[in-house]
């Protein structure tokens, strides 16, 4: 069994956290001893709610709205490949940057998601022009 | 927060905590806290529910929901008249005094008593066990912020904090406890509209920083706030939205006026683990690896910056959010996305900030176990107390005292700021904080409704509503409408009936849990659970002026038992949720 210490990802706290591994899935989480923030205790959701990794209903494939094969706001969430679909976004982003403007796109970025996750996100849209960029910490 | 939070444990001599249910959303701070107490330390706990942090207070106050300001007035009111604040402190370190002593001169202890029934000599007891302690420290949740005069709340509690001298030593200070992992990193990576991560998009200095190291112009107009979003995309402005990570149709007031805004754009892009409720609604899903499948930094809330650890591989084709983003950047065109790995972002992070994040490299961060900023060269040891050379962050140096003054009626507040400016000759670039009610009560929908956690769970449920231990084990019983005894009574609901809140944006339908804890007048229910959420019925309308922020912790409602059938038909209109598991419906029916 491999064992990785991370950070929980549920409030703020910060607390750490031993994962451990068998076959490429997480089996247990341990509170990391001695830790400054949590001292070798965790909530409940630090100890229990990592099965989430590993549920059947985890998106696998990117989805398109469409309609007869083409996209239309009135169609169904089809699977595509990952070509199509960042094609697709790419495409969308810069045709609304064109035709309206650099303030017509607005990103909601994560307060749950890593701080290289947020830095590339606000990048993405500061590099096209815009400040229209938030995130979930009023919520 | 100004501190780190293993100092309640070891320092403070009073914790003050106030719109926080610490121990339902923060367990491990909650310990941390009662660790304190264990050694000595006294706790003051003010709230409209009797938590069980303020079942082991010292003191406990019970306010009304959004009954801040006249509270926190009265308290400086008390400290001042008694001669209780810090003159050294204030006098050399601070400005604002004369405004602040000004402002709160007419929120007595008697007018709390008069206005809410809490005893005045109960606030003479806060505000002196307060401002007598060495160190005390503010700690703090939603319960503060989520209003429309949240900044001025804000301001308020650092009123005190001056006024005291309870800043820049360990165990004191001002302490927002962050309620996501990393939403201090989240604001500190300039995910904001008006904030880079080297500072405002307004200054001139900022933008050349930045253009030096992205090799491009940044504008200099703020963007928009998340909040004024459903009205720019209604007006036409907002043409593509891509939301990453976040599940705004529940997480978002009043869920209706957000799912009919979303319809009107030409695209949006909804990024995340599973097909959430917002997810749902996109036009793109992109999936993307989750935590544990993916190495990168958390900032907690003492500004520790922390590793987070890759354990599993994801399926075939997921990675990481910022790859999935990289990908994006350049079919578009755009230069500097070619990261081959998370460190390099992050390096490149450390030039953008390097006052916060020069010294903190990967390795340090792992071999130290978090450092908290500022911590600018490898030799600096972080900083988990802010301000111990008694200087501000503002260009003076000096903490501001912050004038708060009171409306009874919302729509006078900018009136009663401007004559106070005049009256006191208070200069324009100095900041004025007011207080008011989003809404108040009345005949149609009596009740006060406000909405919080539970220990099981995390916001809108996505993680943690699918892992069995906590779902189906620990919280079995589900979604549930607490109400006050008062509103149980009168409206004769049992544990366990059914009932309908509603109110003029939306309704819910739960079981009834009668909650002698709540004050008097209150209903509370969570934001956890699509078949079942708070949010349907929170006001989107009313916004903070200084923040842009809605008053989630407070809108009105009306209550009323209802049949099972008529519980099923409400639930059956309003399902949109990802976890459609018979199984624990039925057993929760």
């Amino acid at each position: 069994m491999d064992k990785f210490q991370t950070t929980c990802p549920y409030c703020g706290t910060g607390c750490n956290i031993d994962l451990l591994v068998k076959n490429n899935k997480i089996v247990k989480a341990e509170p990391t001893k001695g830790h400054h923030v949590n001292d070798g205790e965790l909530c409940l959701k630090g100890l229990y709610g990592w099965e989430y990794v590993h549920s059947p209903r985890r998106l696998t494939k990117p989805l398109i709205r469409k309609k007869d094969g083409v996209f239309s706001k009135k169609g169904e969430l089809v699977e595509v490949s990952f070509d199509e679909a960042y094609d697709f976004v790419a495409s969308k982003m810069k045709k609304t940057v064109d035709e309206y403007g650099s303030d017509s796109i607005m990103g909601f970025s994560s307060a749950r998601c890593t701080n290289e996750d947020n830095y590339a996100f606000q990048k993405l849209f500061r590099m096209q022009g815009t400040n229209n960029i938030d995130h979930c910490a009023r919520l | 927060m100004t501190n780190d939070l293993t100092e309640f444990a070891t320092d403070t001599e009073v914790l003050f905590l106030i719109g926080t249910n610490t121990s339902e959303c923060h367990p491990i701070i909650a310990m941390q806290m009662l660790r304190g107490i264990e050694r000595g330390a006294k706790m003051i706990v003010i709230d409209p529910k009797e938590t069980d942090m303020a079942k082991k207070a010292d003191i406990y106050i019970q306010t009304p929901v959004g009954y801040n300001i006249p509270f926190l007035n009265a308290l400086i009111n008390h400290i001042i008249k008694e001669d209780l604040f810090d003159k050294e402190f204030v006098e050399k370190y601070s400005h604002g005094l004369e405004y602040v002593k000004y402002a709160v001169a007419d929120f007595t202890p008697q007018r709390v008593e008069k206005e809410t029934g809490i005893p005045a000599s109960k606030v003479i007891e806060v505000a002196e066990m307060y401002a007598k302690a060495g160190t005390a420290a503010i700690c703090y949740t939603m319960g503060m912020t989520q209003f429309i005069d949240g900044t001025s709340n804000i301001f308020s509690l650092s009123n005190l904090a001056i006024l005291t001298g309870n800043l820049g030593k360990k165990g004191a200070g001002v302490n927002p406890l962050r309620g996501q992992n990393n939403v201090q990193g989240a604001c500190d990576m300039g995910a904001l509209p008006n904030v880079t991560a080297a500072g405002l998009v307004t200054d001139e200095g900022v933008r050349e920083h930045i253009k030096s190291i992205w090799g491009k112009e940044i504008s200099s107009k703020p963007g928009f706030a998340l909040t004024k979003v459903p009205h720019e995309i209604e007006e036409g402005k907002i043409k593509f939205l891509y939301v990453f990570g976040e599940n705004p149709v529940m997480s978002d007031p009043w869920t209706e006026h957000f799912i009919e805004a979303v319809e009107h754009l030409d695209t949006m892009v909804v990024q995340d683990i599973f097909l959430t409720e917002t997810a749902q609604k996109a036009d793109v899903v992109l999936p993307a690896a989750s935590w544990g499948e993916k190495d990168g930094t958390f900032i907690n809330t003492s500004r520790r910056v922390a590793y987070v650890s890759k354990a599993v591989e994801p399926a075939t084709g997921i990675v990481p959010d910022w790859k999935v983003i990289c990908n994006i950047a350049q079919r578009i065109g755009l230069q500097g996305f070619d990261y081959y790995k998370a460190e390099e972002i992050w390096d490149e992070v450390r030039k953008v900030n390097p006052r916060f994040f020069g010294g903190l490299s990967y390795a340090r961060i792992i071999k130290e176990n978090g450092i908290s900023w500022p911590c600018p060269d490898e030799t600096h040891i972080g900083t988990p107390v802010l301000y111990e050379d008694k200087k501000s962050m503002l260009p003076d140096g000096k903490f501001k005292l912050v004038p708060v003054i009171y409306a009874d009626d919302k729509n006078d507040r900018t009136k009663l700021e401007k004559e106070l400016i005049n009256h006191l000759n208070i200069p324009n670039d100095y900041p004025v904080g007011s207080g008011a009610l989003s809404e108040k009560v009345n005949e149609e929908y009596p009740c006060l409704f406000t909405t919080g956690r539970k220990v099981y769970h995390y916001h809108t449920g996505t993680m943690t509503r699918e892992c069995k231990p906590l779902e189906m084990g620990a919280d079995i019983m589900g979604p549930a409408i607490e109400v006050s005894e008062d509103i149980a009574l009168a409206r004769k609901l049992e544990n366990d009936c059914y009932a309908i809140v509603e109110n003029k944006r939306g309704k819910i339908a739960a079981k009834v849990k009668i909650n002698p804890d709540l004050r008097h007048g209150t209903i509370f229910t969570t934001f956890h659970y699509a078949e079942a959420d708070g949010n349907e019925l929170s006001n989107a309308e009313d916004t903070d002026p200084l923040s842009g922020m809605n008053p989630l912790k407070m809108t009105i409602a009306a209550i009323r038992k209802i049949s099972e059938e008529e519980f099923i038909q409400v639930r059956e209109s309003t399902d949109m949720h990802m976890h459609p598991s018979e199984q624990y419906r039925t057993v929760r029916r």
